[in-house]
């Protein structure tokens, strides 16, 4: 065998799923507000509370989240802008602003903040051809674009900009291998893929992409350690268990990794003591990567007493039947 | 969050990182007092900058820090001499932070933001920090982002940059980056260029790239580079099929046209057609349309694709267009060179995947019906020794052999004659692929396959009247489209046992007859009187 320069090797044993560390990881997070890491983290804080309570809402400990706490916070985030800030006194962004209203989806707590502030905020974000800024500032991203347009789609409000305009950036975005990057020009990456492909997803425009060759580069992200990485030659990371895997479901190409394999990597990311899920065996976990950990379970459609996730939002099912959104598929006919 | 190693730590060493940390918390959290009080009360001076500055350093993350020393940068009343002084200061602020963190995207993009906002700005200069944070990562996609927008900025053209582009890959073959780089700036240059330039230059980056693969055929950059080089760059739309029946129009092209491309001439003038894509999307390859005029009042059709016109011809009331021919392939000695190339690298390692692979994708382009055996022999080996991506390889594999079936199909066909019936029973078929051809297809063949978890890719069997699904172990048929006009449709012996899911299908389509034998369906009491509720005229073979 030809020696690997970009994978790692498991350890020995792998470790179950450890449901239950996790929740009381993910649940004890941010109970002493004074926590060094909590605090240090303030500036993406509604982006971590939307990844812990999307976790716990799959393994069905919604419940057990302080709902009320979540949505003050929420509705104090909320600019005069319209948009939605990170943190009390941070500034809003585009990014911020669709992990509250994914939560808002989640609690059913849409009233919570001014819809219609929101609408006119992510509105405001789209330049003339067709990209997203992420705030005032002017920085353009396929990152934003994605939110962009999944945020305005759970408001069922998509019609407020050029959706053919933002579907054309997409697609600028193309390179030579059928992937995208995070504007024109830019090398694909796993994560700006699961971007552009959530976004022809959600606006209907999957015929767009050459689902065989792309799903072909997704599918070779796949190391024998079995983990994904998001670039070829790079380490394997459990996030990107989640880029890789929602693009290859929604393009209905899923079955081109090896699904044992991958679930064994995911596994070996957990931390056994304190819970959660680090990006590879052996790191510090946190909610970030606990989410993709599960939201990759949840995908690979293991017996795992876990909810199943939606592929184009990175939110539960239930949610999304509930706003009766329909996002495309390749692997569904209509 | 990324690469942080979990260390044991004795009780002595946490109790003095807890000490640091209260330390750095608390004055993480007197400089944002700080910061929020004076934003508030619109001060901009120059403290506020040097703890915007010192906290930056600390975490080049805290977005809203940024913003606010952008705020500071429009609202302060500097002559032009101190806010100079002061974006010069913000460059070496952001180079600082970069070195510490070269994968903040805030960072970044307070860069761009200086560099729009400067009076003048040395682009040279800023090339420079490119190439030197490149060749400290060359891999760092931000940094080749900032390139790009500095390349724009300084007016630099693709053929400069090819040449950075050339010394990158000289130096190091195994970089994916770079070799994305290039593809970017040959798409740039092929822009201008005529399909000989485009050939000719292809041709050469042949031959680098298979130099790349030589040297470490391990790295899977080169090899991405090589199977988009071995592709066709098609510019112009062209029609590759079309079938004019009754009132009925299909055609397809090689690639995704919108209706606009499209005219169709009846009798030497524009028709008026309702065309619709499978999937209601304003571009597709595949149209049908319905025509008004009766065929019978038809002398000659022509069909125009982006001013291309192709002519219809008529056999037994029909009116079609076939293209059938392989495309000519300009540089078949060089691509038989590097296939005797690539086999002697096969013999080397026999174990490298990326040698059979693009031993493939080489032999496909040079001759596929001469190879089509030596492509099979190559996918089964591929399915071996690339176990993760087995599925891949089964699939490209049907895909391969359906190709292969049309061919033939097109041996036996007449010059003027479109066949509607087609063969494909015991193939070990794992998918459909999207092959446009199916939806000419009347009577389609799939039994003794594997198409169980592909069913809803038969919705393009659009022509579709009898259908055999046989022996496909089939457990549902919740992803069974609707097809208009499908009469008979054959399901022997699968592993279907839900009678909802049958009366579902049946009240969806208009069937004559259904062969259900050998399903553990059969079984079930139910199963005849409630298929002769809905369809009572059915011809239903049971048990
Ligand atoms: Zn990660």
């Amino acid at each position: 065998m030809p020696v690997l320069k970009h994978d790692i090797e498991l350890p020995a044993s792998v470790p179950e799923l450890l449901l239950e560390k996790h929740a009381n990881f993910l649940l004890s997070y941010g109970t002493d507000k004074d926590e060094y890491m909590y605090c240090m983290t303030e500036h993406m804080r509604m982006s971590g509370m939307y990844w812990g309570l999307t976790a716990l809402d799959l393994m069905g400990k919604l419940e057990q989240t302080n709902r009320n706490e979540v949505l003050e916070f929420i509705a104090q985030c909320q600019t005069e802008s319209g948009g939605i800030a990170a943190s009390l006194q941070h500034d809003p962004h585009i990014l911020y602003t669709l992990s509250a209203v994914q939560i808002l989806c989640i609690y059913n707590a849409l009233d919570t903040i001014d819809i219609e502030k929101v609408v006119k905020y992510v509105k405001e974000r789209q330049q003339p051809d067709g990209s997203f800024t992420g705030d005032i500032w002017g920085e353009i991203d396929m990152r934003f674009s994605f939110c962009a347009v999944a945020t305005l789609s759970l408001l069922n409000r998509l019609d407020v900009i050029d959706v053919e305009k933002a579907v054309e950036f997409v697609m600028k975005c193309m390179n030579f291998d059928g992937g995208f990057g995070s504007k024109p020009g830019a090398e694909s990456h796993a994560g700006m893929i699961y971007c552009s492909i959530g976004l022809l997803s959600i606006t209907g425009n999957l015929h767009l992409v050459d689902a065989d060759q792309l799903s072909w580069w997704l599918c070779e992200r796949q190391l024998p350690s079995g983990g994904l990485n998001g670039r070829p030659e790079k380490l394997p990371d459990v996030c990107y268990s989640w880029w890789v895997l929602s693009a290859l479901t929604i393009l209905g190409r899923l079955h081109w990794v090896n699904k044992e394999q991958l679930v064994k990597f995911v596994l070996a990311c957990q931390d056994t003591e304190s819970g959660g899920f680090s990006d590879r065996p052996g790191d510090i976990a946190d909610p970030f990567h606990t989410l993709f950990g599960l939201t990759a379970l949840s995908l690979l459609n293991t017996d795992y007493p876990l909810k199943k996730i939606n592929p184009t939002y990175c939110m539960p099912e239930y949610v999304i039947q509930r706003l009766h959104l329909k996002p495309a598929r390749l692997d569904q006919s209509n | 969050m990324h690469g942080r190693v979990k260390v044991r730590t004795t009780a002595e060493q946490e109790a003095l990182k807890k000490k640091e940390r209260a330390e750095k918390l608390s004055r993480y959290r007197i400089g944002m007092s700080i910061v929020f009080k004076k934003r508030k009360d619109k001060v901009y001076d120059d403290e506020l900058m040097m703890v915007t500055e010192r906290m930056v350093l600390q975490n080049p993350d805290i977005y809203t820090l940024w913003n606010i020393r952008r705020e500071a940068f429009i609202n302060n009343d500097w002559d032009e001499k101190l806010l100079e002084e002061f974006y010069q200061n913000e460059l070496r602020l952001t180079e600082n932070c970069l070195k510490q963190n070269p994968k903040s995207y805030w960072v970044w993009y307070q860069r761009i933001w200086i560099t729009n906002h400067l009076a003048e700005c040395n682009w040279k200069k800023e090339l420079m920090l490119c190439t030197k944070c490149l060749n400290l990562d060359d891999r760092n996609f931000h940094c080749w982002n900032y390139r790009e927008f500095v390349v724009q900025k300084a007016g630099i053209s693709p053929e400069e940059e090819f040449e950075f582009a050339t010394s990158k890959i000289l130096n190091n073959f195994s970089n994916y980056s770079s070799w994305h780089y290039r593809s970017l700036l040959l798409s740039k240059m092929f822009h201008n260029s005529d399909q000989n330039d485009i050939d000719e230059k292809k041709k050469q980056e042949l031959d680098l790239v298979m130099n790349a693969t030589f040297t470490d055929p391990n790295d899977s950059s080169a090899w991405f580079y090589q199977r988009w080089l071995l592709n066709t760059h098609e510019c112009l739309a062209t029609l590759s099929q079309a079938l004019i029946k009754s009132d009925n129009v299909i055609l397809f092209a090689n690639k995704n046209i919108s209706t606009e491309s499209i005219y169709l001439k009846v009798n030497n003038k524009n028709e008026n057609v309702q065309w619709k894509s499978l999937q209601q999307t304003k571009i597709s390859k595949l149209w049908f349309g319905k025509l008004k005029k009766q065929l019978n009042e038809i002398n000659n059709v022509q069909i125009e694709i982006e001013g291309t016109f192709y002519p219809l011809v008529c056999i037994n009331q029909k009116w079609i267009y076939k293209k059938r021919k392989y495309k000519f392939c300009s540089n078949k000695d060089q691509l038989l060179e590097q296939l005797s190339s690539y086999k002697q690298l096969i013999e080397m390692e026999p174990n490298n995947k990326w040698a059979y692979l693009t031993s493939i994708l080489l032999m496909r382009k040079i001759d596929f019906i001469k190879f089509y055996e030596n492509i099979l022999t190559n996918l089964n080996v591929l399915v071996n020794i690339d176990s993760l991506r087995s599925n891949y390889y089964k699939d490209l594999r049907s895909k391969y052999i359906i190709e292969y079936k049309i061919y033939e199909l097109w041996n036996i066909e007449e010059d003027q004659e479109i066949k509607t019936e087609i063969d494909l029973s015991g193939l070990n078929l794992t998918t459909l692929s999207n092959n446009e051809h199916f939806s000419f297809f009347e009577q389609i063949n799939l039994s003794a396959n594997y198409l169980s978890d592909s069913l809803h890719q038969l919705f393009i069997l659009q022509s579709c009247t009898k259908l055999s699904l046989s022996s496909n172990q089939v457990e549902n048929l919740k992803k069974f489209p609707t097809l208009q006009n499908l009469e008979v449709l054959l399901l022997r012996n699968n592993k279907l046992n839900n009678l909802e899911e049958i009366l579902q299908l049946l009240t969806r389509h208009k069937l004559k007859l259904l062969d259900l034998r050998e399903n553990p369906i059969c079984n079930t009491k139910e199963l005849q009187t409630g298929i002769a509720q809905i369809s009572p005229d059915l011809q239903l073979y049971i048990e």
